[in-house]
């Protein structure tokens, strides 16, 4: 329960101490073993820094010096600051500051953290003398004391009539002066030089250059100094401190320093003993993890890791076919893979460009462990000679559909002229019909070639494909929906595509809520782009919104047409580099990765120029 | 441009009085005179209240809830009920909940806030940082043009022309100057009475709203200027 503030008459002072009105003939007691420990980890070979926590709530507290806090500071801005508010709240007439503060920390900090607990005291209350505040800040157990919230806060005409009333930084000092004299740790804050010198009078134990209320957070204030001013001031008032009075440690805090770097950096250059954290501790910190976690489990339907158990012929499939993704619609579609790879079915394979049907398309080939070649042809396109290449020119050159073992993919099948259509639906009609009664002495139907046509969803709708050869593939019909109805593959997608960059790089949830929200039309390449950009981008190993934002942005202004016929389909050449690429260049692992033999992949390489 | 001439008595308006307690004297009296309810006024020396009520030595809206609460579980004078009165506020209050403090406010016949105490008093850097926390100056002007859409009459309070506009702005038209903490030296509060004399006169140019002048008790012919541009008073009773 907090007490009011009121105590007996104090009989830890001297009274010559007490009605001296600069505070500052405190006579120096012995230092407390607390500040004897903090005077120690400043010894000379000990490199890091004091660090303080002025925080206002136990789970702070607590976490705070699990992080390795040296000393705690008790303040009502901490507490304001986890109720939501602005530290600034801790100068408004919302309580009484000292009841409200000693109201916390006997709750949730003292005698729960091994680390001294110094009481941020309000002076401005003429109700109450800086001694019955000492007093009562020694009765309840503290180890030490700060003046906060502070006189050093206001300025203008305003702090001029503090000053006058009485109840300004003279009053401050004069009450640190009479802690130090009952044996408490005294830390003075200071913004001024003025203020600086009247704490040096006083001989306070520690002193902390204030840079004002701290930047950065949803909650930032505007600043008056940018980081280089602060360390400059810092370094010509430690300096001017120290040839006064050389024990006395150095702290910063506030203003523009919201992060170890800035503190460091300040620190360093004005060779501070320490920092001390408030914002920059509990508002900045808790603002974003929580932003991030509340967002990861809002997230986590579609963040969720694959917990579909995949059978191994799936996870085979999936491999094999390059496909990356938890979705119903990716199991759809390895299912129907898998199970047509276990036949002779004919296969098409619709979706707009952009995600990987040509890939998948010659996976089939090796999942079904055909002992032919894989044939691609990619109709269309200017040279094509769509029908020689099929069914050869009437010479000895045979056509792809007439090579045994062989799996033929035709890439962008819709473009194929009618009468080639109608021939290739002849043909798939006359080899079913020959698997249905194989003529004697002919090969088995099983050694004919496979047909996998990959086009354009709705080709089979009005124009593209005719219905005669469209019929042929009803039961082979594969369909990949594009990335926008499917976004739960994005996360997994993005991860595959950081995991192949091989830097341990992340995607923090605020990243992932940006990819999931993008339409991506232009599909996987995309996707990939965006990810490659913002891994580039990223100072650090998680990625996030910032870059992702960015990534994204740069692409929509730059993003090429991906529309199907600017789309240019992936080649065999650029199927095995990909391969090779995702391997590191293994060729046993790329040929495993491709269902292929090291043997067989040696000859493409070969052929496609990749051996050099 | 107003046409009330504030040397003619008869445009004169009644003195507002700022008081700890609400008068009973006047209760069910059409004559009375507004007046600015501010429970916790007797917590604090009378020298140093000008000061001590923006700082954080007491719950000042609190202090005000408790004060209707206590009324409104009957616990005061009946007739006190009846007394026109307006509620100080502090407006900046990061935690002030419009709904409830309305619900409260009308349920103690209350139909008229203001901000006072005003964290406009604060000026420098402070000010601006204030401000840009959402703690300053656009803060009062919003939690008071709230009032004001929930059917209260509101008083702002204003230390400058600049912020005097800034309430108008938002729809207040009964506007008190505040001259600032007075100082213990004469000149500093010439100089405030000169500011508010200046600050009664720019806005006497240019809007018809009325115009009061807040007089704390250490103020003296200081104010004589301001007290002749504006169309009456606010003292504390």
């Amino acid at each position: 329960m907090a007490t009011n503030w009121i105590p007996p008459a104090p009989a830890l002072m001297d009274s010559s101490d007490m009605h001296d009105p600069d505070g500052i003939t405190a006579a120096p007691q012995a230092q407390s073993a607390a500040l004897q420990e903090l005077l120690r980890k400043r010894t000379a070979g000990n490199a890091s820094l004091l660090v303080g926590g002025a925080i206002g709530v136990g789970m702070t507290a607590e976490a705070a010096v699990r992080g390795g806090a040296d000393f705690l500071l008790a303040l009502n801005a901490g507490r304001f600051r986890v109720m939501g508010a602005a530290s600034l709240a801790a100068l408004l007439p919302l309580n009484n500051s000292n009841q409200f503060t000693d109201g916390f920390a006997r709750r949730e900090i003292l005698d729960r953290v091994d680390v001294p607990v110094l009481f941020g005291a309000c002076c401005f209350d003429p109700a109450t003398s800086p001694e019955q505040i000492v007093a009562q800040v020694c009765e309840t157990g503290y180890q030490g004391i700060t003046n906060f919230p502070s006189a050093i806060h206001f300025d203008g005409q305003f702090r001029l009539r503090l000053e006058e009333a009485g109840l300004g930084f003279a009053r401050e000092a004069r009450m640190l002066a009479l802690a130090r004299a009952a044996g408490l740790m005294t830390f003075g804050y200071a913004k001024t030089r003025a203020e600086i010198a009247q704490l040096i009078a006083t001989r306070v134990d520690m002193i902390c250059l204030n840079f004002g209320w701290n930047a950065g957070g949803v909650q930032a204030v505007a600043q008056s100094f940018t980081i280089a001013e602060a360390a400059d001031r810092a370094r010509r008032i430690f300096t001017q401190v120290r040839s006064k009075a050389p024990d006395m440690l150095c702290f910063v805090e506030g203003g523009p320093i919201i992060s170890p770097d800035d503190m460091f950096r300040v620190c360093d250059e004005a060779r501070a003993d320490g920092y001390v954290g408030g914002s920059t501790l509990d508002r900045m910190p808790l603002e974003m993890s929580v932003t991030e976690r509340t967002s990861a489990f809002k997230a986590f339907g579609l963040l969720k890791q694959a917990n579909t158990v995949q059978s191994r012929e799936l996870a085979r499939t999936a491999r094999i076919g390059g496909v990356v993704g938890q979705s119903e619609f990716v199991i759809s579609v390895l299912e129907q893979i898998t199970r047509l790879a276990a036949t002779r079915i004919p296969v098409k394979i619709c979706g707009e460009a952009g995600l990987g049907r040509t890939t998948l398309a010659r996976a089939l080939h090796p999942l079904s462990r055909r002992e032919g070649p894989l044939l691609t042809l990619r109709a269309g396109s200017a040279d094509a000679q769509p029908e020689i290449a099929l069914f050869g020119d009437g010479t000895r050159r045979q056509g792809f559909l007439a090579r045994p073992g062989s799996t033929v993919v035709i890439e962008n099948a819709e473009t194929l002229s009618p009468d080639l259509q109608r021939r290739l639906a002849d043909w798939l009609e006359d080899d079913a019909l020959m698997a249905d009664d194989p003529p004697r002495g002919a090969l088995r139907a099983e050694s004919n070639a496979r047909l996998v046509l990959v086009c354009q969803i709705g080709a089979d709708l009005g124009t593209g494909l005719i219905p005669a050869l469209s019929r042929r593939f009803q039961a082979g019909r594969v369909e990949i929906p594009p990335l926008r109805e499917r976004p739960e593959d994005v996360p997994a997608l993005a991860r595959h595509r950081l995991g192949m960059a091989g830097r341990g790089q992340q995607i923090s949830a605020d990243g992932y809520r940006l990819l999931l929200a993008h339409p991506w039309p232009g599909n996987i390449p995309e996707l990939r782009s965006v990810i490659d950009r913002a891994a580039l981008e990223a100072e650090h190993m998680t990625i996030g919104s910032a870059q992702i934002s960015s990534a994204i942005g740069h692409r929509t202004a730059d993003m090429p047409d991906m529309s199907e016929h600017s789309y240019q389909p992936v080649t065999e050449r650029d199927w095995l580099l990909d391969a090779l690429r995702k391997n590191r260049f293994r060729r046993g692992d790329t040929a495993a990765y491709l269902g292929i033999s090291r043997k067989t992949l040696y000859n493409k390489m070969h052929r496609f120029g990749l051996l050099e | 441009m107003s046409n009330v001439d504030p040397k003619n008595p008869a445009d004169r308006l009644p003195d507002l009085l700022i008081r700890a307690g609400r008068d009973s004297a006047t209760a069910g009296d059409d004559s009375r005179p507004l007046q600015i309810f501010a429970p916790w006024l007797d917590r604090l020396p009378v020298a140093q209240r000008d000061l001590l009520s923006i700082l954080p030595v007491l719950d000042i809206n609190g202090a005000l809830f408790s004060a209707l609460s206590g009324e409104t579980r009957g616990n005061a004078l009946p007739e006190t009920a009846a007394c026109a009165q307006i509620a100080a506020l502090l407006c900046v209050d990061p935690f002030l909940r419009l709904r409830d403090v309305t619900r409260l406010l009308k349920s103690a016949n209350i139909t008229a806030v203001t901000n006072f105490p005003t964290i406009q008093v604060v000026d420098g850097t402070a000010a601006r940082g204030f401000e840009s926390a959402d703690l300053g100056v656009e803060r009062e002007a919003e939690i008071l043009q709230q009032f004001s859409q929930q059917g209260f009459s509101v008083v702002g309070f204003a230390t400058s022309t600049e912020n005097a506009i800034r309430l108008m702005e938002r729809g207040l038209r009964d506007l008190v100057i505040h001259p600032g903490p007075p100082s213990t030296d004469w000149r500093n509060r010439a100089s405030a009475g000169q500011k508010a004399a200046a600050t009664l006169t720019a806005l006497r140019a240019r809007t018809p709203a009325s115009l009061r002048l807040f007089c704390p008790v250490e103020y003296g012919h200081e104010l004589d200027p301001a007290r002749a541009c504006a169309d009456g008073l606010v003292r504390y009773a």
